[in-house]
C-alpha cells in the first residue's frame, strides 16, 4: 500500500511525503505544487525502490 | 535494472512559507479563522484591488481584492486586507503584535486549508483513503492510502 502524508506545521509549513508512491505518481503530484506553490524550500528522494522485472526472450518454432 | 516511473519512492517536498496565491484557499483559511464574512472583489475585477480599506478611523487607506472589515476583527484595529498583486494576496494589516499573532494563525490555516485541498484531489484521482489528525498545537496531518 502507497501512502502520501500532508503535514502542517504550527508555523504553516507544509511538507508533502510519499511512502511507496511510484515516480510517475510523485513526479504528477509535485509537478502540480510547484505550478501552484513555485519552488520548494526543501525537497529530497530518500529512497528509490526499483522493481526487477524478468525479460524472456524466445520464438515459437512451428512443429517444434 | 532500473524501471523509471514505476520505482516506488522515500521523498518529500516542503514549503517553509507559503505564499496567498489561492483565492479559494486564503477564503477557506479565514474562514477556519473565524473571518467567514469577507468582502471580496468581483471577479474580473480583482487585479484593480478595488474594494477599499478602512483604517481604524474609517479613512480609506487603499484598495484591495479581499477584506476583513474592522467589526469582524478585535476590537481597536483596522481592517484586515489582502492586496492582489503579482498573482498572491499579499496581506495589509495595521502594525503590532495583535495584527502579527492574527497573521502566523492565518498562515497555519491556509497551510491547513491546503494541505486539505491535496488530499481531497488525491482520494478523488485515485479513489484513496483519507485520515486527518490534528493536534493540540494545531499541527495537521493527513494520510492518503493508496
Amino acid at each position: 500500500m502507497a501512502e502520501m502524508i500532508i503535514s502542517v506545521s504550527p508555523e504553516g509549513e507544509l511538507v508533502v511525503r510519499s511512502e511507496g508512491l511510484t515516480r510517475a505518481q510523485w513526479e504528477q503530484a509535485t509537478a502540480e505544487l510547484r505550478a501552484v506553490l513555485g519552488e520548494p524550500t526543501r525537497q529530497a528522494i530518500e529512497a528509490e525502490q526499483h522493481v526487477h522485472h524478468a525479460h524472456v526472450h524466445g520464438r515459437v518454432l512451428p512443429g517444434a | 535494472m532500473p524501471c523509471g516511473a514505476r520505482a516506488r519512492l522515500t521523498a518529500y517536498i516542503a514549503y517553509q512559507t507559503l505564499a496567498f496565491a489561492e483565492r479559494d484557499v486564503l477564503l477557506a483559511a479565514l474562514a477556519e479563522a473565524g473571518y467567514s464574512r469577507v468582502d471580496a472583489a468581483p471577479v474580473g475585477t480583482e487585479t484593480a484591488n478595488p474594494v477599499p480599506v478602512l483604517d481604524f478611523d474609517r479613512n480609506i487607506v487603499g484598495g484591495a481584492a479581499l477584506v476583513v472589515r474592522r467589526e469582524h476583527l478585535p476590537a481597536g484595529s483596522g481592517d484586515l486586507a489582502f492586496v492582489l498583486t503579482d498573482g498572491a494576496y499579499v496581506p495589509l494589516v495595521p502594525s503590532g503584535a495583535r495584527s502579527q499573532q492574527l497573521l502566523e494563525r492565518l498562515r497555519m490555516c491556509y497551510g491547513r486549508a491546503k494541505a486539505t485541498q491535496l488530499a481531497e484531489q488525491a482520494r478523488r484521482r485515485f479513489a484513496a483513503t483519507v485520515q486527518r489528525t490534528v493536534s493540540e498545537d494545531g499541527a495537521m496531518t493527513i494520510r492518503v492510502r493508496f
